[in-house]
């Protein structure tokens, strides 16, 4: 028998997250399947969204802040003339409005004003604390409070698809980036409203989906197997200088 | 490419109908941190079939905050030209720094911006970029006017090299240092002299090592001293070379710098040419010898010293 206690895997993850799990369900999942404790994630996932979702495993999770701060790539489907509590399709029905006529390239120029560097409310539906209190609590209780604006980035924001009521894009942004805000500011700015009513993430700084195994997939591999997909710390941690 | 456009004035900047992807800043030097300024307006220009330009200013602010000690600018306009010119841009406008200019309200630049340049798009800043009247003027502000205007707004980060961020006052710093190899990883290109080549006092000819002079008289004052260098002559190869930089002790010194190029190889340039002295390497700092004779002997090592510099890293 040897007396070296048993090696700890480590590195990074890169898992497709399946719709309706939390990202924490999958963290779950995941101590489970390698009978660890020391797993996290790099960024959450609302439970309806699919996608990139970088998992730490093991020491792997001392990188965390540095894999959470990059950019991230997300194709969503807004839904014009629904809006929600919540912004996104998990959120009890507000008002719904009819959806004007309205030209792709109309749709596009609204989209072209959100590029750039700006200020973002964050809504109330998220898991951020103002005193300790995460305001989606308060929200349930109908409450609503003053948030402080963050600074965001939108790198891009292109129109896939118009098929009124659904509009499908490409959103490029920084951290911290709320996209169902995003989608409803874009349906306030078209008249209708707005809600985000799908999302997938399909890159996390130079994560892209293409690497990303599906969760089923990943607890149907062998232990061995699922090792070798490691990304190694040293590969996944970005330069943070020249 | 298409040639690129100069305008000397914001009010007389007339580009052609396009949306335009404006960077904004002094970029004295043209380092990388200032370069990925740029860069990011001509990315976006690119992708979505706009114009490209960069708005600039003179002399440097300082000049009229503090005049009796303004900051010494790395590069003359015309340098700067040429670097940007070199990045591709389509644009630029180079802004007499006035006092009128100065005392803008930073929340009426934007609407400034936008009655000279109304195609305006975006505008492209470092995080740290100040302006407006008493520098009241910061990203978030420019943020705040930029949006309610329908003009976008991209901030850079500071970039940083060996863990302190990139300025041009540390590349100041280093140059003055004779620290040129790290000065040149910060400009990401050699830095250079340009000028025209003027009868001197024909010295180096009877020492035995004729040189080239240059007329260049720049603002900020890098290290005295001896550096090896290269003259581009148009495509191929650029002649190599060996130049003082500095008051030339030892044979009557000179109240002003002077540049003087001795070249490694044959050379075809004659008074009168107009060229531009890439520097590469600092050999040793300039010093007085005892006599002519010891002057010669280290010329002779310096030439020695480039070449050996040369064979390991040989000119493109």
């Amino acid at each position: 028998m040897s007396l070296m206690p048993p090696r700890e895997m480590e590195g990074v993850l890169l898992v497709d997250k399946p719709r309706g799990l939390t990202s924490h369900d999958v963290v779950h999942h995941l101590r489970r399947k390698l009978s660890m404790r020391k797993i996290g994630h790099a960024g959450t996932l609302d439970p309806m969204a699919t996608g990139v979702l970088v998992m730490l495993i093991g020491k792997a999770t001392r990188i965390s802040q540095y894999l959470m701060s990059v950019d991230k790539v997300y194709e969503g489907e807004a839904t014009l003339g629904v809006i929600t509590d919540s912004s996104d399709a998990e959120g009890e029905v507000m008002e719904t409005r009819p959806v004007p006529e309205l030209a792709e390239a109309t749709v596009r120029a609204a989209m072209n004003a959100f590029l750039g560097d700006q200020y973002q409310v964050p809504p109330m539906h998220s898991a951020i604390k103002i005193g300790g209190v995460p305001l989606y609590k308060l929200a349930r209780k109908g409450e609503e409070v003053e948030r402080e604006p963050r600074f965001i980035r939108v790198a891009a924001f292109d129109l896939l698809a118009f098929t009124p009521p659904r509009l499908t894009f490409r959103l490029a942004c920084s951290k911290g980036t709320y996209v169902r805000t995003v989608a409803a500011d874009l349906g306030q700015k078209l008249g209708c409203g707005a809600h985000l009513s799908a999302l997938r993430r399909t890159g996390s700084g130079k994560f892209t989906i293409d690497q990303c195994l599906p969760l089923d997939q990943i607890e149907a591999l062998p232990l061995p197997e699922i090792e070798r997909r490691l990304i190694p710390i040293y590969e996944a941690a970005p330069r943070v200088a020249l | 490419m298409n040639p690129l456009l100069q305008f000397d004035s914001l009010t007389r900047a007339a580009p052609p109908p396009a949306p335009l992807h404006l960077a904004i800043g002094m970029f004295d030097g043209v380092h990388l941190g200032h370069q990925s300024v740029i860069e990011a307006a001509i990315h976006s220009a690119r992708r979505d079939g706009g114009l490209a330009g960069v708005l600039t200013f003179w002399p440097h602010p300082s000049a009229l905050f503090r005049p009796k000690n303004p900051t010494r600018l790395l590069m003359p306009p015309e340098m700067k030209r040429a670097v940007l010119a070199r990045l591709g841009l389509d644009f630029i406008i180079e802004q007499e720094f006035t006092r009128e200019f100065a005392a803008v309200d930073a929340r009426e630049f934007v609407a400034l911006l936008q009655r000279s340049l109304p195609a305006l798009a975006a505008v492209y800043v470092g995080e740290n970029w100040r302006f407006g009247r008493d520098r009241a003027g910061d990203v978030a502000v420019l943020i705040e006017e930029a949006r309610r205007a329908g003009v976008a707004v991209f901030s850079a980060p500071r970039l940083n090299h060996n863990g302190a961020p990139i300025s041009s006052s540390r590349i100041r710093e280093l140059l003055a240092a004779g620290a040129l190899a790290e000065a040149n990883a910060l400009l990401g290109y050699a830095y250079f002299a340009a000028g025209v080549v003027e009868r001197g006092r024909q010295l180096g000819r009877t020492l035995g090592f004729p040189t080239l002079n240059l007329a260049w008289a720049p603002e900020f004052q890098p290290g005295h001293g001896v550096y090896a260098v290269e003259v581009p002559t148009g495509p191929g190869r650029p002649l190599r070379g060996v130049a003082n930089y500095g008051l030339r002790p030892t044979v009557g010194a000179a109240t002003q710098p002077r540049l003087e190029v001795h070249l490694l190889d044959a050379s075809p340039l004659d008074y009168g040419a107009k060229i531009t002295v890439n520097w590469l390497h600092f050999l040793r700092p300039e010093s007085k010898f005892a006599n002519v004779g010891e002057l010669r002997a280290q010329i002779a090592r310096d030439r020695e010293n480039a070449l050996k510099f040369f064979e390991k890293c040989p000119a493109k």
